[in-house]
């Protein structure tokens, strides 16, 4: 079994673990969106990480070449090996790191390309060029902690962090690797936001409500969460702290076209591969305020595990970015350790009647939870974990 | 008994050729495919050439030039492999793409369209996401299984054939379409040659003259088949996948660690994880981009790696004729690495005329018959991703 020892997370709450479940259980991380101005586009609101000052905890010279996605993605990598307390005499060969990403760092992407239009060939910058190449997070991650370990990235729709997580397990599994820590990152910047709103995914009435008969799009969010992963018997040789380990992995997908979800069979057929003969406590949902997705995932949990396992929603907290799978799980061990399950903030009236929606904040003392990954393009991740309460 | 992965399908479109035969053609005879940029004005710049696919149609609505040459790909490698008519069902067939830069090149014209007239055309974002490529294919070849995208930049598609062959071996998946697909694209010829990058004449491999890569485009798309399948349909054979291995340098976001340490312990991780000694490698398609730093940092991993036995080995960087397809690049060389098992010859690296003192190893200028039997194929990108694959040859 793969125990999971360290949480590192960087969203709409700030910085640290603390900060996003004191912050969740009070309220939605999402607001106005500050760090850029949003008049051209049709929202407003969104899941930005606050106050965000990466040279706190990276070295200024370095933080000032990073994208926003290195940064976010770096500083919860830094928090989560600081929470794992990994102190023994390591190889830091065998370290790897695996980040999921959805789309990297389109701001420097744009950027990079904009200053060519208006200066020309001779006068781009080469310091942003390297921050457009979707693996730059681990890139920077391996070389601020020196781990040489395997290290890969997933670049995906809505379920990078959820293969990321799958690829470390088979990795720790098969031996190539004592500890992986695994990243999932999104920057939240101005042409990101642009183009999401061009391809008119945003909610019209500017609020994220998963679940709701009146949501009508989602609103967008960034952050990062990485998680630590071990072998569990190399965890409890160590004493390290262990918030829960992860059990199993289900997959399913569906040829449909590239903004379109999969059907709500196929979610189900995820859902029932990732469990084995154990129903979960808690379901921490993919839902993210769209008319598509949030409906055939309300009737794929019915249909499969009935009408009394609480479900929540990250996307409610944070936003929507697609790399949240890693938050999701890291949530998932937060809020079984603390006993604790923030609702899915604005909904109202549920659409799909007969689930066992969180409404508030609830204490609950629960040991497993279901994380759902279902994204746009027709692809479907679950993961099963339990956790140490 | 362990679970094998076998290759018996390979669909490739690349400068120096429109499918399977006439690309193995090229790399058996040294042809260069590197020339002029018809795509994009390149006047500008130092470095001008590219290994551009002429004759290409522009992409239809939602629709990017990455789409069009991975689908191109892909549709041969659907018709020899026979994978229409294959019997394994849809939820036991995965799909792992690599993938650089996705359809960047339409999200430009995006841009620019929106500086114009402030407002793109939303079709041109549909095709950018460097995992949107995976989604078209899986979309096309009616994938219900797992499906991932690799993006380590140029060593994306080799990560994602290792990958493929993982999911076959563990037994998530009985056959997975992998391979990867890449245009060229402004931003990326501007990047490179913002790092000064890129020689002014055709890329030169392990030459001493060498100043930087050439860039190019291309796909090539692979399926990937648990062996005991292949045997029973009475497949044909193209290589066996045993393993493969990644690590990174934790050095620069850009320069390789000039010893070539993170290379190695790639290569280490894939003999442990194909069971495969080192004097089993009878030859090495290198990465071999042209730049001083890369060919130096991967000849020292080679020496350190293989010791005295580095110097009977031959290597060759097939760069020098299809360019760099960065995100394409691994899966390509893949291909080229597989053709002595099918054809009996060694792809050279062409353009090479001047030995280094530093990069001492038999780099195989023109093409050499040979029938190996394993074959190493490496991959180092940006931000110190490395990645080995080893291949080994079947009988048929």
């Amino acid at each position: 079994m793969i125990a999971i020892t360290g949480i590192g997370i960087v969203s709409a709450y700030g910085v640290g673990k603390d900060a996003f479940l004191s912050g969740a259980i009070k309220g939605t991380g999402i607001g106005l969106i500050e760090h850029f101005n949003t008049e051209p586009y049709s929202v407003r609101n969104g899941g930005c990480v606050k106050d965000f000052v990466p040279k706190l905890y990276i070295p200024p010279m370095k933080a000032r070449r990073m994208s926003r996605f290195s940064q976010l993605a770096l500083v919860s990598a830094l928090e989560a090996w600081k929470d794992s307390s990994f102190k023994e005499n390591y190889d830091t060969s065998e370290i790897g790191i695996i980040v999921g990403t959805g789309l990297g760092s389109v701001s420097s992407t744009d950027s990079f390309y904009v200053g060519l239009l208006k200066r020309g060939p001779q006068e781009t910058n080469p310091m942003i060029f390297p921050e457009t190449v979707q693996n730059i997070a681990a890139a920077h991650i391996s070389i601020e902690l020196g781990f040489g370990g395997p290290n890969t990235t997933f670049s995906e729709a809505a379920i990078a962090g959820e293969n990321a997580l799958f690829y470390a397990c088979g990795l720790l599994k098969n031996d190539m690797a004592r500890a992986v820590l695994v990243t999932g990152a999104d920057e939240l910047t101005e042409p990101l936001l642009g183009g999401m709103d061009a391809l008119r995914v945003f909610s019209k009435s500017d609020k994220s409500r998963p679940f709701d008969i009146m949501r009508d799009g989602l609103l967008p969010g960034e952050g990062a969460c990485t998680l630590m992963l071990e072998r569990k018997e190399d965890a409890i040789k160590r004493d390290a702290h262990i918030y829960g380990e992860i059990l199993s992995f289900g997959f399913s997908s569906e040829p449909v076209q590239r903004l379109n979800y999969s059907s709500s069979g196929a979610m189900a057929d995820a859902i029932k591969s990732a469990l084995i003969n154990e129903s979960p406590e808690l379901i921490i949902a993919s839902a993210n305020s769209t008319k598509e997705l949030d409906i055939r995932e309300a009737l794929a949990i019915r249909d499969t595990l009935g009408r009394n396992v609480p479900v929540t929603a990250i996307t409610s907290l944070t936003g929507f970015f697609m790399s949240s799978g890693v938050m999701k799980a890291g949530a998932a061990m937060l809020f079984i350790e603390k006993g604790v399950i923030p609702p899915i903030w604005g909904l109202g009236k549920p659409e799909i009647d007969g689930l066992r929606y969180v409404l508030k904040t609830e204490g609950l003392k629960i040991r497993t939870a279901l994380v759902n990954g279902f994204s746009h393009g027709g692809s479907n991740v679950c993961i099963f974990l339990r956790g140490i309460n | 008994m362990s679970r094998k992965a076998v290759i018996t399908g390979i669909g490739i479109l690349t400068a120096i050729g429109g499918n399977l035969q006439e690309y193995w053609n090229s790399l058996c005879r040294g042809v260069c495919g590197i020339g002029e940029v018809t795509l994009f004005d390149t006047s500008g710049y130092h470095g001008k050439l590219a290994a551009e696919i002429k004759g290409l149609d522009p992409p239809g609505k939602r629709l990017s030039r990455c789409d069009v040459i991975g689908l191109i790909a892909w549709d041969e490698a659907a018709n020899n492999s026979g994978f229409r008519s294959i019997n394994i069902p849809p939820e036991r067939i995965g799909i792992c793409m690599g993938s650089g830069s996705g359809g960047l090149l339409s999200a430009e014209v995006f841009r620019r369209q929106a500086i114009k007239t402030g407002k793109g055309r939303p079709g041109l974002l549909i095709p950018f996401a460097t995992y949107a490529f995976t989604d078209l294919l899986s979309l096309k070849a009616g994938i219900r299984g797992p499906k991932a995208t690799i993006s380590t930049a140029c060593s994306s598609s080799s990560t994602a054939i290792g990958l493929s062959a993982e999911w076959i071996r563990q037994g998530l998946c009985d056959a997975v379409i992998t391979g990867g697909s890449e245009s060229l694209s402004e931003t990326t010829f501007a990047g490179f040659n913002s790092l000064r990058a890129v020689d002014e004449v055709p890329c030169r491999p392990f030459d001493r003259e060498r100043k930087g890569i050439s860039l190019g485009e291309g796909a090539a798309i692979i399926i990937v088949e648990e062996l005991n399948h292949a045997l029973k349909r009475g497949a044909k054979m193209y290589a066996e996948i045993t393993g493969y291995g990644i690590a990174g340098d934790a050095y620069h976001v850009t320069a390789p660690e000039p010893e070539g340490t993170g290379i190695v312990r790639a290569i280490e991780m894939a003999m442990k994880d194909s069971g495969c000694k080192s004097e089993e490698i009878q030859y090495i398609n290198a990465h071999g981009t042209g730049t001083p730093a890369n060919d130096l940092a991967e000849t020292n991993a080679i020496k350190s790696f293989f010791g005295e036995r580095a110097y009977s080995i031959p290597v060759s960087s097939t760069k020098s004729m299809i360019g760099h397809c960065l995100g394409a690049a691994g899966a390509i060389e893949a291909v080229a690495a597989i053709l002595p098992f099918i054809k009996g010859v060694l792809p050279p690296t062409a353009n090479y005329k001047n030995s280094d003192p530093e990069c001492d190893l038999d780099y195989i200028p023109e093409p050499r018959k040979m029938c190996p039997e394993t074959v190493l194929s490496m991959s180092v990108a940006f931000g110190g991703n490395n990645t080995a694959l080893i291949l080994r040859r079947i009988e048929q």
